[in-house]
């Protein structure tokens, strides 16, 4: 069975992509299977997650389940979540 | 006809519309909530264009029909690894092409109306590049200029860096900037180190250009190859945009007192126009506020080029002024937004 991973992205990117906060998707082996996934739905997020090098940006978090993952090679099952948060940063 | 004003913020856009009277207007947004808006654009299909940027998730570019549903575009400017693209700052639209100038510094341009975009390799990599130094705004390109009777010839306007002119449709790129002081001397590319802060030209004779730098206002009238400083009336010579309205030949700009306070000099917020040229400054209008240390940044301020000139321009304090009389007479939008980063009009 293919694992489902329900994805949790920040407001503002739900905003941008008409989406709800949630979004279901299958078939990740990996954070960043998943990762590839969710760009794969709503492709405009890509450069919002990732910078110019095709890291997480430094002032986005990526957390699989509730533990920040810097590995996005972690493997994931059926079930997890992977939540993509907006840093607390900023002063603008 | 229909008139938007699009004002562009640290925290999304605002849409104001009135009629061709220009009298009541109304307010719509914020477009982008809490997205920086940097500027806006027109693509050849008719599709508006928005560039937003984020302190988060980096900068993009976005397309509508409407100015309401708004579509980012996928594949929008993007340098490889090796260089950030921070912000957008500038959509230049001319013919099929839209210019894009970005921070850090360079150009891309769209042929599909701004579904695609290409780098312009031949100023991004610029045999001056490594030396390229950001000014306290950063270090961008801000500003594009092009020659409708000649789609080879193309100006961009890089903060701390520079006039460059492109002679054969953006494949080479030259520093033009003799005549206008260097704010950071590079000596071994003494061509480079001119703080330009914005650009316009005369549609009907693209050669002869207006140019607020940081050390003042200049005016070519050969293309670029020669500046001659144009300030006779100005209360000081730094400020940010420079705006004219073609049919009439006004030009517009809104005099700070020195890089060192960037304010109103003794907090007399005034437009000055030329309407020589740039030969004679002379303040104009009544309407604007009394002691105000406020300021204008170099894209927030715009034209509508209706007959009755309409004139237009954006606070730091994120307030809109405005005539419709080419500046005899100002009002102000009855709202206050967040620091304005850009001004542009649309006329339909």
């Amino acid at each position: 069975m293919m694992a489902a991973v329900t994805v949790t992205i920040p407001q503002m990117l739900a905003t941008l992509v008409k989406s709800g906060r949630e979004i279901e998707v299958k078939g990740g082996k990996s954070v960043s299977g998943v990762l590839d996934g969710l760009f794969t739905i709503h492709p405009e997020l890509r450069v919002h997650v990732f910078n110019e090098r095709g890291e997480v940006r430094p002032h986005v978090r990526c957390f699989h389940n509730e533990t920040s993952v810097y590995d996005l090679s972690e493997p994931v099952a059926d079930g997890d979540t992977v939540t993509i948060l907006q840093a607390v940063s900023g002063g603008v | 006809m229909s008139v938007v004003v699009a004002v562009g913020t640290m925290k999304g856009a605002f849409f104001l519309r009135a009629d061709e009277a220009r009298s009541e207007w109304q307010l719509h947004g914020p477009a982008h909530k809490g997205w920086i808006v940097n500027t806006f654009g027109r693509a050849p299909d008719g599709a508006y264009l928005l560039a937003t940027g984020s302190t988060w998730y980096g900068a993009a570019v976005h397309r509508s029909s409407d100015l309401e549903e708004w579509e980012q575009v996928v594949d929008g400017p993007a340098y490889g690894e090796e260089r950030k693209l921070n912000q957008i700052w500038t959509l230049h639209t001319q013919g099929d092409t839209v210019w894009a100038g970005v921070d850090e510094a360079g150009l891309f341009r769209s042929g599909d109306s701004g579904a695609t975009w290409e780098p312009v390799t031949g100023l991004n990599e610029h045999e001056t590049r490594e030396r390229w130094e950001p000014g306290l705004g950063g270090l961008a390109a801000h500003r594009v200029l092009t020659d409708p009777s000649d789609p080879n010839r193309v100006w961009c306007g890089i903060s701390a860096v520079g006039v460059f002119r492109s002679d054969d449709g953006g494949e080479t790129w030259h520093p033009k900037n003799d005549g206008v002081p260097a704010a950071v001397q590079d000596d071994d590319h003494p061509d480079i180190g001119y703080c330009v802060h914005c650009l316009v030209n005369d549609p009907s004779n693209p050669g002869t250009i207006w140019r607020q730098d940081h050390l003042g206002v200049f005016r070519t009238t050969d293309g670029a190859e020669t500046w001659e400083r144009v300030e006779s009336g100005l209360p000081a010579n730094f400020g940010f945009p420079i705006e004219r309205h073609h049919a009439s030949g006004r030009l517009f700009v809104i005099p700070l007192e020195s890089d060192q306070y960037r304010m109103p000099v003794n907090g007399d917020f005034a437009v000055y126009v030329s309407d020589d040229g740039g030969n004679s400054w002379y303040r104009t209008g009544v309407g604007l506020p009394d002691g105000s240390f406020t300021g204008v940044l170099r894209d927030a301020m715009a034209c509508d080029q209706m007959d009755d000139a309409g004139v237009y321009f954006g606070t730091t304090g994120g307030v809109v002024h405005y005539s419709t009389d080419g500046g005899n007479e100002w009002h102000t939008m009855p709202w206050t937004f967040p620091r304005i980063l850009s001004v542009q009009v649309f006329t339909d």
